[in-house]
């Protein structure tokens, strides 16, 4: 017993080297996104720095001249009213939309039919917001379809003028965001376990009372994350604003780029971090509602076999909202074979002018050529530094990990048309601006939050033990982490490395900022096209950039669903 | 009571054999949570050694103290002499079969067991012999190449061993490794895992919290409770000799029965109804008589110690019946062979053997 009692009374140091060697890992795996997060920081602090001074060239005396041109301009006060308006309606939009179409959606029996109405409904998320817009630009055009099916109906005898008001921006806005809305709330109904309900039912609760007291209550947070997110992107959106609504339709987005371009730096800071609080008002507020009402988590298991339903409406409802959801693009590829140079439905003839056009007069090369350096780049750089992220998250700082994800999520949380702003300023004081690098840093930056998220959900996944199992059969950390961890979340990276890819290839609002006429990226050389040019050449190249994508998707299905047995059997292991 | 747990159970037929793993004053704290109190235990060569307990007694964290997936807050863990606190688990000469089995999911059975001999450079010549080896020694060579998860419950389980045992450790570490099979599988696999530990003669400690389990297989059990160690010894020792009421009560059914000395040898209930005859061990003590050993009517008639009570509840279980029996204000059950019966309300006589009551020393904390 002496060796024991000698051990017991030497004193245990609370902090010490021993202790930092033991952070080591987490130290190093948390290094290449510290870089990015320390550069996304600094941007913001030189944007910041850049609303107390008297303008962009002057860098003294410091001043609050910018605050109170805010607080004291009528027009800052319509751009700011007008954005919570957007974001107001497009948010209770969606989600009006959105919670039938999402409970519809959970409650499907067939797989198959479950795989179509998803793919309807979140497919157009990888089609440039650019494009969607588009396709509403062609559907509410004069001659467009929306004006031919009225009129043809007999509804109205002139056509409607849709275009370039707050209401051509909103339906928009609703249909790029309605995916945001339905995912969050559908991903948390698919968990409710049908006991419950039939608990309800069994207790004398006939459907609707069931639905009202037990589903919608326990859905609750699914919406909340859904409003959360609509309202944000909604708020900082930049394009359908800009396209749509024709300069009638005033928000702060496209106010910060023009205050930009004005060489109004200060006040373009100003108006930025106008958005970011009213973004996060929002959200801490929803935050502190969700916390005061669901203190509650659901007992025992989840359901494994979910509810079903097979009621007609349900279908009726799910076909309107993907031909909805579907409608915007469609148009776009029957407007590539316009014959005609204006938007008009049905197109007097059928032709490739367009497509000829596209590959003759035009040479997209180098935008082309940026966009995918950019994407690869990006892409790479968010999905490392991200996995890594993750993985110390998942497994070496346990106390400080709701910090350590705020942190990462603050890209997700600053309007892209502020991360813009304020990577502008950062790379002109770095020499960077205009070039690739500065693009590739801030998309990186953008896109880490998405990685690290679905990274994190696939680390949580991989139980703790094959790690400890392969460092007992003397696998050192990190040929652990290289032959065991990664093989199994390989589905995870393949996806995130696609969604950055796609993110940043479709980004805008921030490259707006970034990019030099004449180096510019796919979506904004078709926005340029757009403002300048009506003619379906943007169709035609939509509609090349739509089959690539749906080809890419498809691609991804296929990998995953041939790496499924990987994560089935780690998922029918970790039941044991 | 004191008792020197570590010459405790010489009786094993491992006794006097080099001691593989030694545990020196072991303590493991969570927080304020102490998981594992002052733990010492010297774990010799070829032993199948237990460590049985309750859910939440230590066992678990005792084990992965041995396997380095935890480091003690005090006190040493020594493996083949040599202290190893800080020694990582990839550098140690333990191999554990984790309760999860985790096998892992990305590669094929064949290479499942190589990952071990891969991980530590093993010349790639070697490598295919000894897995076909392991694979053998668990009679899985025809499915070296299949996906694991094409494989039965305890197919998997027999991959995990043989992927662990391949590695030829110093002691090979099981935590609870049969608790996601079936009843029947579990039996035959208690059986296959005794009679393939006496072929490789490899050291292993087993933890289970399952008593059965523990009495099948073990060389040695060492009981725990609460972190603390009960007692520690063979099967036989720790069922027939309990030390303690926790380990009377948690290895079997037992009666404990708290008695009070009448004069010397002769001890009883405080209301005197049931009276035992016992080696002096103070003023009062703690008795463990099982109901096993207990007799009813005609059989009671030929013990050497009797007492007089009535049958409050008889229940039948096949060839036994169960009875609880009050003598005075002390209830007892009973178990018996079913050849004379007895209803509720019935009086009847009970007898045992003097060598039947075991006196129990305080719990050891």
């Amino acid at each position: 017993m002496s060796a024991a009692t000698t051990s017991t009374s030497q004193p245990r140091r609370a902090w010490g080297w021993q202790e930092l060697g033991r952070l080591t890992p987490a130290i190093t795996l948390l290094l290449p996104s510290t870089v990015l997060m320390l550069l996304f920081l600094g941007a913001l602090i030189i944007l910041l720095s850049y609303t107390v001074r008297p303008s962009a060239t002057l860098a003294h005396p410091l001043t609050l001249s910018a605050y109170g041109r805010f607080f004291s301009d009528p027009y800052a006060r319509l751009l700011t009213r007008n954005t919570l308006l957007l974001g107001g309606i497009v948010t209770f939009g969606t989600l009006i939309v959105g919670y039938p179409t999402a409970y519809a959606l959970a409650r499907l029996r067939s797989p198959r039919l479950v795989l179509l109405v998803s793919l309807a409904l979140f497919a157009p998320l990888l089609v440039s917001v650019v494009i969607r817009a588009y396709g509403w630009l062609v559907l509410f055009s004069s001659k467009g379809l929306i004006n031919f099916v009225l009129q043809k109906t007999g509804l109205i005898h002139e056509p409607l003028r849709l275009l370039y008001t707050p209401w051509s921006v909103e339906v928009s806005l609703i249909h790029i965001l309605m995916p945001f809305m339905v995912f969050p709330i559908f991903s948390v109904l698919r968990q409710i376990d049908i006991s419950l309900e039939e608990a309800a039912h069994d207790l004398g609760s006939g459907p609707w009372q069931t639905f009202r007291r037990v589903t919608v209550p326990l859905s609750l947070p699914g919406v909340i994350a859904g409003i959360q997110i609509v309202f944000s992107l909604c708020i900082s959106a930049y394009v359908s604003p800009a396209l749509l609504g024709g300069g009638h339709v005033l928000v702060l987005a496209p106010a910060i780029y023009q205050t930009m371009i004005d060489i109004d730096w200060p006040l373009a800071g100003v108006m930025t971090l106008a958005l970011l609080v009213l973004s996060l008002l929002v959200l801490l507020a929803l935050n502190f509602l969700s916390r005061r009402m669901f203190t509650h988590e659901q007992l025992g298991r989840a359901g494994t076999v979910p509810a079903s339903s097979r009621h007609p409406a349900a279908y009726a409802w799910l076909a309107l909202v993907a031909a909805f959801m579907i409608l915007p693009i469609a148009i776009v590829i029957i407007d590539s074979f316009n014959a005609v140079a204006y938007s008009v439905f049905p197109p007097p003839g059928l032709s490739l002018r367009w497509y000829a056009h596209l590959f003759t007069a035009l040479d997209w090369k180098p935008a082309l050529r940026n966009s995918l350096i950019i994407a690869s780049a990006a892409g790479v750089i968010a999905v490392g530094a991200g996995t890594l992220a993750a993985y110390a998250m998942a497994r070496y700082v346990a106390g400080g990990r709701e910090f350590v994800r705020a942190v990462f999520f603050g890209p997700f949380l600053v309007p892209r048309v502020g991360i813009g702003l304020a990577f502008f300023i950062l790379m002109l004081k770095l020499h960077l601006y205009g070039s690739l690098v500065s693009l590739i840093l801030a998309h990186a930056v953008i896109t880490l939050p998405f990685a690290v998220a679905i990274m994190a959900a696939a680390f949580v996944a991989v139980p703790r033990v094959f790690e400890e199992c392969a460092m007992d059969l003397g696998a050192g950390p990190v040929r652990t982490f290289l032959s065991v961890v990664v093989p199994q979340v390989a589905p995870a990276v393949l996806v995130s490395l696609v969604f950055t890819f796609v993110t940043s290839l479709d980004e805008l609002e921030t490259s707006l900022f970034l990019v030099r006429p004449g180096n510019q990226t796919i979506p904004i050389a078709m926005l340029t096209y757009m403002f300048q040019y009506q003619d379906p050449t943007i169709a035609a190249l939509a509609s090349i950039l739509v089959g690539v994508s749906i080809a890419a998707v498809a691609a991804v299905v296929f990998l995953i669903r041939r790496g499924r047995f990987a994560s089935t059997l780690a998922a029918s292991v970790s039941e044991r | 009571m004191t008792v020197d747990h570590r010459v405790d159970g010489g009786a094993a037929i491992t006794a006097g054999r080099p001691v593989v793993v030694q545990l020196d004053g072991v303590t493991k704290r969570y927080g304020s949570v102490l998981a594992v109190a002052d733990l010492s235990l010297d774990i010799r060569q070829g032993e199948f050694f237990s460590l049985l307990g309750p859910s939440g007694c230590g066992k678990s964290t005792t084990l992965r103290m041995i396997g380095g997936f935890e480091g003690p807050s005090a006190g040493t863990i020594s493996i083949r002499g040599k202290p190893s606190n800080d020694v990582p688990p990839y550098k140690r000469d333990t191999n554990m079969v984790f309760q999860q089995l985790a096998l892992f999911p990305h590669l094929d059975v064949y290479e499942n067991v190589a990952f071990g001999l891969r991980a530590k450079r093993v010349p790639s010549p070697e490598i295919g012999p000894r897995v076909d080896r392991a694979l053998d020694l668990v009679a899985l060579g025809p499915f070296a190449r299949r996906a694991v998860r094409s494989l039965s419950g305890g197919q998997q389980q027999r991959v995990a061993i043989a992927r662990a045992l391949v590695n030829e450790p110093a002691v090979l570490l099981l935590d609870e490794p049969l608790g996601a099979l079936d009843l029947k599988l579990r039996a035959q696999m208690q059986l296959e895992l005794k009679s393939l530990q006496r072929r490789v003669g490899t050291t292993f400690i087993y933890v289970t919290h399952d008593q059965i389990e523990a009495l099948t297989m073990s060389d040695r059990i060492a009981v725990m409770n609460d972190g603390r160690l009960e007692q520690i010894g063979t099967g036989r020792e720790i069922y027939e000799r309990p030390k303690t009421p926790f380990v009377a009560g948690f290895i079997g059914d037992t009666n404990l029965i708290e008695v009070v000395r009448r004069e010397p040898g002769r001890y009883a209930t405080p209301d005197g109804a049931l009276s035992l005859e016992l080696p002096d061990a103070g003023d009062r003590a703690t008795v463990s008589l099982r109901p096993e050993r207990l007799r009813v009517g005609t059989a009671a008639r030929t013990c050497a110690q009797r007492a007089a009570g009535r049958v409050v509840d008889a229940v039948y279980v096949g060839a036994d019946v169960q009875y609880v029996v009050v003598v005075g204000s002390t209830r007892l059950t009973v178990k018996t062979r079913s050849d004379q019966v007895f209803e509720a309300g019935e009086d009847l006589e009970l007898g045992w053997q003097g060598s039947d009551p075991v006196v129990l020393g305080v719990s050891n904390r």
